[in-house]
């Protein structure tokens, strides 16, 4: 019999147990030491403040702080900092965050205590918009393959709206290639969007991006934090064989109302939020539409088919044990990528659930529990129907947790996912018939920090995968960081581990004028799409806001379903499986020092699949066929500058990179269905066929955007935000891709101007 | 200066040429019908647009060539203009003989060619068992030599007042090599071929001619493959080649039966 029939019951038995040690009264196993949790929150709209520094101090040391820190922490995306192993005794508190006057307290540990402290840090007006935060340093290490986002660098990068968008921002990262600037696609070292995993408070989300790429879901008003994780992520994070990105949104205003209503040329905005019991109950609601229908005529003197909106309201609830957010999203794109080619292209998310963390002193540890539901689906379809459609729907519950055992701090989770894989597809497609089919999913990971002297941080862990169809996943990870210098000025870090995937998407990405994917679920007997990540990376902090860090991965995917191709210019539902291995290097030089701000990233990576040619279909005649595929772009360049002074913030952001691999055209056919058509009497099917896959690239890509905002105070708390600015200023002709059905070269957007301006009600 | 660098050496470099150098290779589309005297073959340089200009003209030669014989034809160019596209389409006389394998070749001036390959299928005889079925019986029809039930595509009619009604028949494979089977019940057939009609189904008796008829078109091999090898049937180009014939055969059924469907029990 085969050891799968028996696995989840044993899975389930473990479930139970780790339900009893949940569940179980606050006993701890370290009774002589006392536990501290710190929630660091904003008194200015009571909203969790993440990446804050907590650290105790010895009391006696404080004309010479930094020598005499104990114990250190930074704040999560709830504001909740835990230090643990605390010896009873008296301390120094002392929290600091950029922007916020800091926090001192002196408290007094007992033996055994567990105590949950509250601080709201008070806004420094004086320092507010300088992000030097020479504490973090100090506690924050094991950075590789992390970039943290904050809104403030979201809202540096120029775009159309008020504000910043997550997407614009995550393009300017070297590693993140997209493939044009329509179609919502991005990829990460080497991973294909349907390879990434994107949480949004802990809830996953398929493709949050919109059909300009100017924008996703998320704009910095919304937004408290992303981590993205470009490889190398610890087990905590399963399901993905390539990149996390890990959101936290924003919690509406705990002590005041406010209203928000902006218009611009691309978008218009309306924004509420406020409490519903004064630091207790608040609500969000936000609801965005794009204008880009409307105005590209106008702006850019061509038709620009692209339309969506998107709409957020989240519920926030917070005491002095637990914090808890109801969270609604919805997300819907439509447009046709080319508009010449009257394909209409759509897509929608739909995410409803909670997260609630309890941090109450009765329990050991804190405890989150995510529950909810996320529903993706995307459409193409002509003026007559609706030729291709897929969805895939989530429901999940996860939960986290941490327990002390073999001496150390293992955190563990676990979670349980039904999905629902459906494809309607129309005849001429339908090698693969349409489908629905049902799934489970159940994971488990454990993980632990170790710290050996001063200097060194491991971060073993692991975390295993169980469907209903497959075989358990065995995901091993290891993260560590080195400290030369025994301070956050040096870092040596690096990360490894084995990554598996058991939904799949299969597009044909031969044609960038679709985004169509079939959502699938592995099969029976099918091998899970599989990853090996290596990084290793040295970062080098200095004072005044400098900051450097270099990055060399190694990626080896495994077991890629990849579109079985034709000649014929159409998806082909047939899939073979692919082989690939990516490799390369980041380089991010940054400068933040209120007013100025500078950042250049040099991205190198090369991407390149192997698979058998009888798999893979037409034109091939090797035995393996090695290829790269589309997001193989060499080299990467992103700088960005943004200044302040007299009240105006002038910011600008050029990209450069080589260009991508694309499909040739190899020639043009009538085809006749014979026996049958008779070629005196019938003209037959007109049809472009493509050559070899991905034989050549396009040519180099370059685009500066620039932008100018100024803000306007007014009396009782109304302020004006104004921005004018310009994508793609010095109007380059980048080619998107070659429609082989239309025989026409694509560009991307030629330069636009843009105006918009937002009014705050406080 | 490194911006700057950049900056210089992107340039206004963005020129993009989508078509594979490679030329001259053909699509070929032709199927030989062994019992017509004239064959077409269509023939396209895939460089070519589908425009009336790029289109007109087609310097190319296309031979056939039965490769058992070492017969050879140089076969002469039809043109046929479909709206804005012209259509070459080579015409050949020669005999199509079963069993044997013909190349057909199209060739640049350059020499660049594309060729396909097809071996014709036999002249297939057909027997029936029992010799006179009747109403109640379970009929057999014998078909060989044929491969495979795939290589033929069979429809068998029968006569009521003076219209013809056809069904499609369900070749299966055969107790021996090379031999392919249809077996049916004679009622159940007439019944599939009225289903969906107004009238209600006869019974053999009532027919008007005591003959069933079979239709059948005998494909070569290159046709039973799946739409989308056109590109690997013929190697450096595209396009699908093959052979066929079709016939007809018909047999007699017994209606001497005329007391169905109450018909006694056969005693033994």
């Amino acid at each position: 019999m085969k050891l799968s029939r028996f696995y989840p019951a044993g899975l389930y038995l473990c479930t139970l147990v780790l339900f009893g040690i949940l569940l179980a009264p606050a006993t701890s196993w370290g009774q002589d030491q006392a536990t501290l949790r710190v929630v660091v929150s904003s008194d200015q709209d009571g909203s969790p403040i993440p990446s804050a520094n907590v650290v105790l101090l010895s009391p006696d040391e404080t004309e010479r702080e930094e020598e005499g820190i104990l114990h250190a922490g930074a704040s999560d995306s709830d504001g909740l900092v835990e230090l643990a192993d605390v010896v009873p005794g008296e301390y120094l508190l002392r929290v600091t965050f950029v922007g916020h006057k800091t926090h001192r307290d002196t408290i007094r540990l007992a033996a055994g205590e567990r105590r949950v402290i509250q601080v709201a840090l008070a806004v420094d007006v004086e320092t507010l918009g300088q992000v030097v935060v020479e504490s973090e340093r100090e506690v924050t290490v094991g950075e590789v393959g992390v970039n943290r986002i904050s809104e403030i660098d979201v809202a540096r990068i120029p775009t159309p709206s008020p504000g910043g968008d997550l997407a614009s921002y995550l393009q300017t990262l070297p590693g993140v290639v997209s493939a044009g600037d329509r179609g919502g696609n991005l990829y990460i070292r080497g991973g294909t969007p349907y390879q990434n995993l994107i949480l949004v408070d802990n809830m996953p989300v398929v493709k949050p991006f919109h059909i300009s790429n100017l924008y996703s879901a998320f704009s910095d008003a919304t937004l408290q934090s992303a981590d993205m994780h470009a490889g190398g992520f610890g087990a905590e994070y399963l399901g993905a064989s390539s990149a996390v990105i890990d959101l936290s949104l924003r919690q509406g205003n705990m002590k005041d109302f406010n209203a928000n209503g902006s218009l611009g040329s691309h978008m218009v905005a309306l924004q509420a939020e406020g409490p519903l019991q004064t630091d207790h109950h608040s609500f969000m609601l936000m609801g965005r539409k794009s204008l880009i229908e409307d105005t590209s005529p106008t702006l850019i003197g061509e038709e620009d088919p692209i339309d969506f909106y998107d709409v957020l309201g989240r519920y926030s609830y917070q005491d002095s044990g637990i914090a808890c957010n109801v969270t609604a999203l919805h997300t819907n794109d439509r447009g046709e990528i080319n508009p010449n080619r009257a394909v209409d292209i759509s897509w929608s998310n739909s995410v409803l659930g909670g997260r609630c963390l309890s941090f109450d002193e009765y329990f050991n540890r804190p405890i989150e529990v995510t529950v909810g539901f996320s529903r993706y689906s995307n459409s193409e379809s002509t003026a007559e129907e609706t030729e291709l459609y897929s969805s895939m729907e989530q429901q999940f519950l996860k939960l986290d947790h941490a327990f002390e055992g073999f001496g150390t701090l293992l955190e563990y989770g676990f979670g349980v996912n039904f999905t629902r894989y459906e494809a309607e597809l129309a005849e001429r497609f339908a090698q693969q018939e349409s489908f629905s089919n049902r799934t489970a999913v159940i994971d488990a990971y454990v993980s632990t920090d170790l710290e050996i002297g001063d200097r060194l941080t491991l971060q073993p862990s692991m975390g295993s995968q169980l469907s209903l169809h497959t075989t358990p996943t065995f995901e091993p990870r290891f993260r560590a960081s080195y400290l030369p210098g025994g301070t956050g000025s040096h870092e040596v870090s690096l990360a490894f581990g084995r990554y598996y995937q058991i939904s799949d998407a299969i597009t044909d990405e031969r044609d960038a004028g679709t985004t169509f994917a079939v959502m699938k679920g592995s099969e029976w007997g099918d091998p899970n799409q599989g990853a090996l990540h290596g990084i290793l990376g040295y970062r080098l902090r200095l004072p005044d806001g400098f900051e450097a860090k270099v990055e060399a991965y190694v990626k080896r995917h495994s077991d890629i379903p990849v579109s079985r191709w034709s000649p014929e210019t159409q998806i082909e539902m047939e899939t073979a499986l692919a082989d690939g291995m990516t490799y390369g290097a980041d380089v991010r030089l940054e400068y933040d020092n209120s007013p100025l701000y500078l950042f250049l990233g040099y991205g190198y990576s090369q991407v390149e699949y192997e698979a058998s040619s009888g798999n893979l279909g037409a034109w091939i005649k090797q035995p393996v066929y090695r290829y790269n595929p589309t997001h193989d772009r060499r080299h990467k360049l992103n700088t960005v500058a943004s200044y302040t002074f007299g009240g105006f913030t002038t910011s600008l952001s050029w990209e450069f990179g080589t260009g991508r691999p694309y499909t040739r055209v190899y020639g043009f056919d009538l085809r006749l269905q014979l026996p049958g058509e008779n070629p005196l009497e019938e003209p037959g099917t007109a049809r472009t066929l493509y050559s070899r896959p991905y034989g050549d690239r396009l040519p180099m890509y370059h685009r500066l955007d620039v932008s100018l905002e100024r803000t306007f105070r007014f009396s009782q708390g109304v302020t004006l935000e104004t921005k004018v600015g310009m994508i793609n200023s010095y109007n380059r002709k980048n080619v998107f891709y070659y429609d082989a059905n239309l025989l026409q070269r694509v560009n991307q957007t030629p330069r636009m101007p843009y105006a918009s301006m937002s009014i705050n009600f406080n | 200066m490194l911006l700057i660098s950049l900056f210089a050496m992107t340039g206004c470099e963005d020129s993009l040429d989508p078509y594979e150098e490679q030329p001259g290779f053909y699509a070929i589309y032709g199927a030989l019908d062994l019992k017509s005297e004239l064959n077409y073959i269509r023939v396209k340089d895939l460089d070519d647009p589908l425009t009336s200009d790029s289109t007109r003209n087609l310097d190319v030669t296309v031979t056939l060539e039965n490769l058992d014989t070492g017969a050879k034809e140089m076969l002469t160019d039809s043109v046929v203009k479909f709206e804005n596209v012209y259509t070459h389409n080579f015409r050949t006389d020669m005999q199509i003989q079963p069993g044997d394998t013909y190349r057909i070749r199209a060739e640049g001036p350059g020499g660049e060619a594309s060729t396909a390959s097809t071996t014709t299928p036999e002249f297939a005889e057909l027997s029936v068992s029992p010799e006179l079925p009747d109403c109640a019986t379970e009929a057999t029809i014998t078909m060989e030599p044929v491969t495979s039930p795939f290589n033929v595509s069979v429809s068998i009619g029968l006569e009521y007042f003076d219209d013809m009604y056809w069904t499609p028949g369900l070749p299966d494979d055969g107790p021996n090599d090379g031999q392919v089977q249809l077996q049916f019940n004679l009622k159940d057939l007439i019944n599939r071929a009225f289903q969906g009609m107004d009238i209600d189904a006869p019974w053999c008796h009532e027919l008007s001619d005591n003959r069933f008829f079979l239709r059948y078109t005998h494909f070569s091999n290159e046709f039973t493959d799946r739409v989308e090898s056109d590109t690997t049937s013929v190697p450096g180009g595209t396009g699908r080649f093959g052979s066929y014939y079709e016939d007809s055969f018909s047999f007699r059924i017994d209606t001497s039966n005329v007391c169905f469907p109450f018909c006694d029990p056969v005693e033994e």
